[in-house]
């Protein structure tokens, strides 16, 4: 199928796509890696009447590590470039694990960090991983820039708290704590498929030994992609042994929102969590290296 | 869920070329995966298909379809010139019975019988629950 017609830009700087964005806002959509917004307006599901294309935006793609450590990564990289940089093996291994699930390697060539980001898929890899991060995102619009927690910045359904105006230009990501574990796993139906259900984790150890942080982002299981919050806290203070991993997988399926399609059903999503969890968070666990 | 080994033995008669037959039976396998696993029609009470693209309607892929091992029995068929009998469909149609029975092996649930396809993670779970419901303590 062929998109209803459309007027296309390509400027060749943010500033100067930040200026057709701001006089089109509401009419105009963003194009990145078009991996999911090209689909949709094949499919006539989308109809922007005008197309921003950055592709051509050189300063929007990049991964640079800071001092501390930590990445900034241009919201236009691509997401095979993250899924072989070192940097990002080195400073974020969560990021580094989650990158082959996402869809094929075809898409991959094409479809950016920041356009699955800014997307908010809730069955997408990225907007699930950002959040067990705690990685915070950099938008700029008519008043400047501002950064977003990567909690505060999925609303619901395809939903974000990016203004109308407003582009998504870089990804921050702080380094791994030491004594950190971290894991992927999700469950398609076929590899690259829709996953039915996934978690990334990270969890991080104190000096004692026990659980001092831990974050679960969740896809797929709500209308946005969200934090097991309850989970996540019931893991803090106890040793991360089996018996916690279930306890956490319990409160996470009690947590979620799921829907059911064609196919999973609400249930059987329920159940997935409590699978994926209790085994991400074991995986997790079994990765951080004693150094104590 | 993976599929460890899959193997076929095979007769239709007098094999005449045995890399076309191996590719009749390797194409057939790969049918019957997706009849064993994917391949569903949804279609709603007022009759209109819910999964009308190859994104919904599920069809394996190389990464889903085994490595197939092939051996031939060569039975001459009596009544044909050369005593060959027809290759292409043998592939697909043991498929489905034969990785419901695996599934029920390898998920040992007693009172588990697989007795449809396809054989989706979701209908599995709502089977493999109700037979463990049902199960005598």
């Amino acid at each position: 199928m062929k998109p209803p017609v459309f007027e296309y830009h390509a400027p060749g700087s943010t500033d100067e796509a930040l200026a057709l964005l701001g006089e089109h806002a509401w009419e105009a959509k963003i194009l990145a890696g078009g991996q999911s917004l090209v689909p949709a307006m094949n499919f006539r599901l989308a109809s922007p009447a005008i197309l921003i294309d950055i592709n051509g935006v050189d300063e929007l793609s990049g991964i640079e590590t800071a001092a501390d450590g930590s990445l900034r990564i241009g919201a236009m990289t691509r997401q095979n470039v993250v899924e072989s940089s070192d940097q990002v093996r080195a400073a974020a291994p969560l990021l580094h694990k989650a990158m082959p699930w996402i869809a094929h390697p075809q898409i991959r060539a094409r479809g950016t960090l920041g356009g699955s980001i800014a997307h908010a898929d809730p069955a997408a890899e990225l907007p699930a991983v950002m959040l067990a991060l705690g990685a915070e995102f950099h938008a700029r619009g008519p008043s400047g820039e501002r950064a977003i927690p990567a909690d505060e910045f999925f609303f619901g359904l395809l939903m974000t708290a990016l203004a109308p105006d407003e582009m998504l230009t870089a990804i921050s990501i702080p380094a791994q704590a030491p004594r950190s574990g971290t894991a992927f796993v999700e469950f398609a139906r076929r590899h690259g498929d829709y996953a039915l259900a996934g978690v990334a984790v990270t969890l991080t150890l104190g000096s004692d030994g026990t659980c001092e942080s831990a974050a679960l982002g969740l896809l797929s299981v709500s209308e946005a992609p969200m934090l097991a919050v309850q989970a996540a806290s019931a893991l803090v203070g106890t040793a991360v042994e089996l018996s916690d991993a279930e306890g956490a997988a319990e409160l996470a399926a009690g947590e979620i929102d799921p829907t059911g399609d064609l196919h999973a059903s609400a249930d059987y999503r329920r159940h997935l969590v409590r699978v994926l969890v209790r085994r991400a968070v074991v995986e997790a666990r079994a990765g951080i290296e004693d150094r104590g | 869920m993976q599929i460890r080994d899959y193997v076929v033995v095979h007769d239709c008669g007098r094999v005449i070329n045995p890399l076309i037959l191996d590719g009749q039976i390797h194409g057939g396998v790969a049918q019957g995966v997706g009849n064993a696993f994917f391949e569903h029609l949804v279609v709603d009470s007022a009759g209109q298909l819910q999964n009308a693209s190859f994104m919904d309607y599920l069809l394996p892929t190389a990464s889903d379809v085994p490595r197939i091992r092939i051996d031939h029995v060569e039975t001459p068929a009596a009544d044909t010139p050369l005593g060959v009998k027809g290759a292409g469909e043998a592939g697909c149609i043991p498929t489905g019975a034969l990785f419901a029975q695996a599934v029920e092996d390898a998920l040992g649930i007693e009172g588990l019988e697989l007795l449809e396809i396809p054989l989706s993670p979701n209908r599995l779970f709502e089977l493999a629950r109700g037979a463990r419901e049902e199960a005598p303590e």
